[in-house]
């Protein structure tokens, strides 16, 4: 929207209204200009955001999916490590760099590379996932709250609903979490910051709570033994699959691909002082993920190895567990449907806010009726970070690559494209080519990446001019 | 007192008694653990904990908004 925005012109709007309208027109063009010195952040802040970000309804799911998987704890603790590690370096020596040189959101560093029709494509793209993965947590919140009114969590070969209590929970909690993104996502948010540090705590009570069941001695001196043999004993839950490392150290690094490779989080680092800020992604990835997802394997080897993150924490926690559940899932998708709002909007014919996540809100709550999304959480997230994967590999090359090998930069910009037909060709190329790899799909993006990467250079490198005719 | 005082006071008594009831939800859990506590209690201290930390973000939400609105005005 802009202040000649046809609302602004043709609908006589209360005062208040254009007054809202105008700073939301406000808050659009401090995104599309580069982040001035004066709008930096303190390092405080980046350490925050981290830590309460990355402890969300789904990490009840994804720490005892590794349980039900047979991780043996040697290779959970390891795969954690290390895939946290190389997690915290991506988004340090890929997002930051790009982020704090630009000082713009992956938004409109894209419209420069690609156009603005393949970052419509994009948001497209970028919102259906927001909206599937949104239906993940409305789901999750619904085995918690779903224990209260007696109605069963779906087994976890489940594709389609198992009764027409699970539609209706699913569709009630997916329309309140809706209501109250449209109303007030600004103050939900604050709400939703001071959640997190509660979340976190709930996470380690549980787990703590669930030693005795277990047999954990108070001085833990057994917890070893007991991890090894009662909780990532190594042996997967009939029709799981086995993981093992590898599986561990790729799901660690690719759990927010989108955000460090996919480089959506350049809408974050361009407020940073320095790349280097990019280590504060350690605040998320071990406070965060590892403990998180720790603490709910304890919580699931509690409840025999049953996937049902409500039953898990009430168990563990009682009723504030399942407020946890409630609280962690409702936080994430709060953002997730303001942010699949927002992808609506930037490619609708000038849609207030409202109506976007109104489609958006509607797509999770249908989605949310599926068990599938939350069954295969572990499988969706891989899917999640492959998709979006190319379009991040394409904004490396052109930022990186192209100076040095001495390609033009911003050619669909400067010659006013419409879209990069380059850019679309390799991204759909490179997921085609992720699909039939001979690899487990965990391990499919890192070849995918570097495809992308080649396959872009070198078609802007050997044949520069080939653009004039390929690209409207 | 000035009335900015008061504020700042009660902000901090606030922010103690919110930090207070998150240790709750940590120590509650720990003295299960030990036996001190027995399943129902330590629940129940959790919650309690929970609500009081609950409530104290809201005051401290809400007095922030309050403090911000003065200000602009």
């Amino acid at each position: 929207m802009c202040k000649d925005h046809p609302d602004l012109r043709n609908n006589p709007m209360p005062k208040w209204l254009t007054r809202f309208v105008t700073e939301m027109d406000n808050l659009y063009e401090y995104d599309r200009e580069p982040v001035v010195p004066a709008q930096f952040k303190p390092a405080s802040q980046f350490v925050g955001l981290f830590a309460g970000e990355h402890v969300a309804g789904t990490e009840f799911v994804i720490g005892a999916f590794f349980v039900l998987h047979g991780v043996s704890f040697s290779n959970l603790i390891e795969g954690l490590l290390i895939g946290n590690l190389l997690a915290v370096l991506s988004w340090t020596f890929v997002c930051a760099p790009i982020a704090t040189r630009t000082r713009l959101t992956l938004y409109w560093y894209l419209q420069k590379i690609a156009g603005p029709g393949l970052t419509a494509v994009y948001n497209i793209a970028n919102a259906i996932l927001f909206c599937i993965l949104g239906g993940a947590m409305v789901a999750v919140s619904a085995t918690a709250i779903g224990l209260a009114l007696g109605i069963a969590t779906p087994k976890l070969t489940d594709v389609l609903p198992n009764s027409l209590g699970w539609i209706i929970l699913t569709c009630l909690i997916g329309l309140a979490f809706l209501v109250l993104a449209i109303l007030g996502f600004e103050k939900l948010s604050k709400f939703g910051e001071a959640c997190s540090p509660w979340i976190f705590v709930v996470f380690i009570a549980g787990a703590l709570a669930t030693f005795p069941k277990l047999g954990i001695h108070p001085n833990f001196s057994n917890f070893v033994e007991i991890a090894r043999s009662k909780i990532w004993n190594g042996i997967p839950n009939p029709g799981q699959e086995q993981y093992g490392l590898s599986h561990i150290i790729f799901f660690a690094w690719f759990c927010n691909l989108a955000s460090h490779i996919g480089l959506s989080d350049m809408a974050l680092f361009r407020y940073a002082r320095h790349w280097a800020y990019g280590l504060y992604s350690a605040f998320g990835m071990y406070p965060g993920h590892m403990l998180a997802w720790i603490c709910s394997g304890i919580m699931v080897a509690g409840v025999n190895r049953q996937m049902d993150p409500g039953r898990m924490a009430f168990e563990a926690a009682g009723i504030a567990g399942c407020l946890a559940v409630v609280l962690a899932s409702w936080t994430t998708a709060n953002p997730t449907l303001y942010r699949a709002g927002l992808a609506i909007q930037c490619v609708t014919p000038n849609w207030p806010r409202w109506r976007a996540t109104l489609i958006a809100g509607l797509l999770t709550t249908i989605l949310s009726c599926f068990p599938l999304f939350v069954m295969k959480l572990l499988d969706y997230v891989a899917i999640y970070g492959l998709v979006l994967m190319p379009i991040g590999a394409i904004v490396i090359a052109e930022h990186w690559l192209f100076p040095l090998l001495g390609i033009e930069q911003y050619r669909t910009e400067t010659r006013g494209r419409f879209i990069n037909w380059k850019a679309l060709v390799v991204w759909v190329g490179t997921l085609a080519i992720c699909f039939f790899l001979p690899i487990h799909l965990f391990f499919r993006w890192l070849p995918g990446c570097l495809i992308a990467i080649s396959a872009y250079t070198l078609w802007n490198r050997i044949a520069p001019g080939a653009g004039k005719e390929s690209e409207a | 007192m000035s009335s900015p005082q008061k504020i700042s006071m009660v902000r901090i008594l606030v922010m103690l008694a919110s930090a207070a009831s998150l240790a709750i939800c940590l120590i509650a859990p720990m003295l299960f653990l030990l036996g001190r506590l027995n399943e129902g209690s330590y629940k129940a201290s959790l919650l309690a904990g929970s609500v009081g930390w609950f409530l104290g973000a809201a005051v401290l939400a809400f007095g922030k908004s309050k403090t911000e609105a003065a200000a602009k005005t």
